[in-house]
Formats: structure tokens, C-alpha cells, sequence
């Protein structure tokens, strides 16, 4: 069982980041091409922008409701230019990137204390497994043990929805594509 | 009438009927339904193949992934991985009727020429699982690579091909003596394999690598391995997976998952001649009974998008359940 739960910690996948702990594939940097039929202008003053900053900043904001965002979405879009649309695209592209990346640095660390805690676990048990029956000890050790392997599967469980959050934020991101795309 | 006869009118009867099957199975205008797994609300979405409407929503098993339609077309076959076995849809009442055993996490299946046995693949514990589909009993369990995943049986019924993502290698098994006869290295973590119709060629996609092999069967050499370049896509996001070859063997489509585009591949000299757009994180397809639709299951955007096989157009996207998985076109 431990070997089992030590290797869900960690990455499978061959030729990927052994820090990864999730079994999707990473995709660490997101583009506009993925998203879009055709060139997007890259756009890198956006933040400059005093009307497209707060725009963007609020549409990509995961606190902001989707039927929300996509309503200004439309409202700005409908107004502009296709090339307009397109620069628009760039910079939500660039802002869901600088979010997806604190939460990959976060689920990485979430796997790195995984991957820990999976070695603290082997080692307990390891030691149990070396103690006389009958030291006194023994008992504790082994519900010291017990503990952490409920911690891990307990992290185990929050690793599956953390895992789901970056392709939420991908989703999110295709949906304001198509909306910008009149699609 | 003697009796002689009446077998003679009776099979004449039988063939009329067979061929009718056959020919409404085959005219464009028949009905026809579109089934789509998905993998996260752990149900089947059952469509209308002319309005693309959702006639049910049918629940199944924990992650249904894998489906494979019956030879007779009257069943589905059901990888429901975290329940640990096979489900079997029945598609007149649209309930599950029966479970079939499998191994740990079955992923994906492939049936055989007769219909007769399921080879499924258990990613857990590196092996091949025969399944008598008649009995509901494992007959037979084969060695393969590291994490077996993508299966696939050759026309004349004597090689199942078995991809291991751990390995990166494509496993052709002897389907009588059950043995490895070659294994061949392709691209990083293979997930999908599909086999020519005439069973000259096998194309095994490439996960991780973003690469489509076409593996000689009688030599098992590569004859080349197709290598996708989409500008402003990141490499790690071309995920080469579920690959749908044309009736008439000239197009391959092969899906690139999260790259969100289906690759169009002329299946003789193996160029890629178009990529089209569709729904995110693209996996699997299937065609409609006059392959003029193409019908890919996007895994992010949890819907389905249709593609015009013949202008190589996207024309609808339709939402199905929760990370929809696999597809399958059926009666």
C-alpha cells in the first residue's frame, strides 16, 4: 500500500518534470495559438493600458463568476475591431499564465511534500518492522505511522481536485477564445 | 414444400434480411446514435445522429474511459477503470445489463474479429487480460510492457497490438499462442494503435513525443514516424492520442489533445495536409456510418466537436457531460 500511495505521489509520466505531481501532462506555458484560428498580434503593453488592465485583470480573476467575465467579454468585444480582439486574447492569454503558474508552483510543492512524507512514512515502518514484538515502543511508533499515512492519503485526496485546477483555468481561458471569435 | 426447399427459402430469407441490415447500417440517411463517454461524471451521453440532440444521459460505472460497440451492434462495452471492470451497455434499453471482469484499471479494449474476445489493457499490472465475452471470464492473461494502454486488433484476427506507455514500445501478440512475437520502440508514452484495412500498416500515436508511428506489420519496422509542428502551440501540448482512419484508406485524423487541433494526414504519403481547430484537449473520435462526420470527444471544453470529413471543415460543437473520453457511432 505504501509503495502504491508513494507512487501516486509522484510523477509517472516518462519524460516529464519528476516533480509534476498530477497525471496529466503539463503544459507549463499556454499560448494563443492553441486557442485561435489564425495570428494573434502579441501584445505585450497591456498593462500599460488603463482601460484593457483593469479589464483583463478582472475577467481572468478566478473569483470572477464565468457568466460574468463573459458578458463583459462580449459587451468590450462588440465594439472593437477583429485585430482589437485578437491583442485582447493576448493579454488574457498572458495574465491565465502568470495565475497557472503560482498554482503549478503550488501543486508542485504539494507533491514535494508528498513525496516526503511517502519517505517518512517507509522509514516508520521500516523501523516498526525491525522492532521485538514486545518492545514498548512498538505501539507507538506504529500509530505514529498510522497517523502519517492518513495525513498522506488525506493530501492525496485535495491532490485530485488541485490536479483539476489548471485545466479549469484552460477551459476558462478556450471559453473566452470562442466568445471573442463570436464562436 | 420439402425440406430441402425451405432451407434453401429460408436461408434466401436470412440473406435478404443480413444484407437489408447491412445496407440501412450503411445509407447515409439511416439513424444512427453517437455515444460519448465521460469520464468524470461517470456517465454515457446518448445523441441523436441526425439533430444532435441528447436523447439520455446514462449512468455507468466510476471513470468510464474505453468503449467499444459490439460486432452485432447491439452492445457497448464499457472500460469503467475505477469500478475495476467492464460494463455492458445494452443499447435497444439502454441499460447496463451485465459487468465483465478485467483486471485492475481497465483503460482501453480492443474485441475480436468474431466478437468472440475482448484483449483489455490493465495499466496497473503490466498485462494483457483475455476476456471471453460469452463466459464474462478472463481466459488468458499476457505479459506486456510497462503500463499497456492502447490495444488494437489486425483485420485477419491474428495480431492484437498492445502500446506500454512506460516502455514506449508497440507489443504484436500472436492471438493463438497468446506470445510477443516483436516489439517495437516508438515515440514517448504511445496511447492509441489502429491497424490499416488491408492489415499491411499499424499507426501507433505517441503522447508525449506528439508523434504518430506507421509500423510496417510483416517486417514491424517503422516506415515513418509523422512529427507535428503547430506554430504558436507549445511542443508539450501536441499530444498525439486517438487516431480515425477513412474507410477508403487515404485520410488519417489524428487528435493532438490539449494542441486542441485534429491533424489531417494523407494516410499514403504520410504529409499532414491540414490541422483543424476544434474543442480543448482533444482524445478520441469516431466516424458517422457514411464517414462523411467525423465526431472528436474535447476533454477541457466537455463537448464534441463535428467535423465535415469530406470538406475537413468544423461545423458544430455540441456539449456532452463531464470530460467526455471516448466515442462510439453506433445503431
Amino acid at each position: 500500500m505504501l509503495i502504491a500511495c508513494g507512487q501516486g505521489a509522484s510523477a509517472q509520466i516518462p519524460g516529464q518534470d519528476p516533480n509534476w505531481p498530477c497525471a496529466q501532462r503539463l503544459v507549463p506555458v499556454l499560448t494563443p495559438g492553441s486557442y485561435w484560428a489564425g495570428n494573434v498580434p502579441a501584445n505585450t503593453g497591456w498593462r500599460d493600458d488603463d482601460k484593457m488592465f483593469p479589464l483583463v485583470t478582472d475577467i481572468v480573476n478566478r473569483d470572477t463568476p464565468d457568466d460574468r467575465a463573459l458578458a463583459k467579454l462580449r459587451q468590450y468585444a462588440g465594439g472593437v475591431p477583429a485585430a482589437q480582439r485578437g491583442m485582447l486574447f493576448s493579454a488574457l492569454v498572458d495574465e491565465t499564465n502568470d495565475e497557472r503558474t503560482l498554482l503549478i508552483r503550488r501543486i508542485e510543492q504539494l507533491g514535494l511534500r508528498q513525496r516526503r512524507m511517502g519517505d517518512v512514512v517507509a522509514d516508520i515502518s521500516t523501523k516498526v518492522d525491525e522492532m521485538p514484538a514486545n518492545d514498548t515502543h512498538r505501539a507507538d511508533l506504529a500509530g505514529e505511522r498510522d497517523f502519517d499515512v492518513r495525513a498522506f492519503q488525506e493530501t492525496q485526496r485535495t491532490m485530485r481536485y488541485a490536479c483539476e485546477a489548471p485545466a479549469s483555468m484552460e477551459r476558462r481561458l478556450g471559453a473566452f477564445a470562442r466568445a471573442l471569435q463570436g464562436k | 414444400m420439402s425440406f430441402a426447399l425451405r432451407t434453401a427459402a429460408l436461408r434466401a430469407a436470412l440473406l435478404v434480411s443480413v444484407a437489408a441490415g447491412a445496407m440501412l447500417w450503411a445509407h447515409p440517411a439511416c439513424a444512427f446514435r453517437v455515444f460519448v463517454s465521460n469520464e468524470k461524471d461517470n456517465t454515457i451521453t446518448v445523441l441523436d445522429g441526425a439533430s444532435l440532440k441528447i436523447l439520455q444521459t446514462v449512468a455507468v460505472g466510476a471513470r468510464p474511459r474505453g468503449i467499444v460497440l459490439s460486432k452485432d451492434g447491439r452492445s457497448l462495452y464499457i472500460c469503467t477503470s475505477d469500478a475495476d471492470h467492464i460494463e455492458v451497455l445494452d443499447l435497444a434499453s439502454l441499460t447496463v445489463t451485465r459487468t465483465l471482469p478485467s483486471n485492475p484499471d481497465p483503460e482501453y479494449m480492443a474485441l475480436s474479429v468474431d466478437g468472440k474476445t475482448l484483449y483489455v489493457a490493465n495499466e496497473d499490472n503490466s498485462q494483457v487480460s483475455v476476456l471471453d465475452v460469452t463466459k464474462g471470464e478472463i481466459t488468458s492473461e499476457i505479459p506486456v510492457g510497462v503500463e499497456p494502454e492502447g490495444m488494437a486488433v489486425s483485420p485477419d484476427g491474428r495480431t492484437v497490438l498492445c502500446t506500454s506507455e512506460t516502455t514506449s514500445m508497440a507489443h504484436f501478440i500472436d492471438t493463438v499462442t497468446h506470445q510477443v512475437v516483436a516489439s517495437v520502440l516508438v515515440g514517448t508514452r504511445p496511447r492509441f494503435a489502429v491497424f490499416t484495412r488491408d492489415g499491411a500498416r499499424v499507426w501507433v500515436s505517441s503522447e508525449v513525443a506528439g508523434t504518430v508511428a506507421v509500423i510496417d506489420t510483416a517486417t514491424h519496422r517503422i516506415i515513418k514516424t509523422i512529427r507535428f509542428d503547430l506554430p504558436d502551440v507549445p511542443t508539450a501540448a501536441i499530444q498525439a492520442v486517438g487516431i480515425n482512419l477513412s474507410e477508403d484508406g487515404r485520410t488519417a485524423f489524428v487528435d493532438l489533445g490539449p494542441a486542441n487541433r485534429v491533424a489531417v494526414v494523407d494516410a499514403n504519403d504520410l504529409a499532414i495536409e491540414k490541422y483543424l481547430l476544434v474543442g480543448q484537449r482533444v482524445w478520441h473520435g469516431a466516424f458517422s456510418p457514411d464517414q462523411g462526420t467525423l465526431y472528436v470527444a474535447n476533454g477541457i471544453s466537455n463537448d464534441m466537436s463535428v467535423i465535415d470529413a469530406r470538406a475537413l471543415e468544423v461545423t458544430q460543437s455540441v456539449p456532452v457531460g463531464q470530460s467526455p473520453w471516448g466515442i462510439v457511432v453506433a445503431p
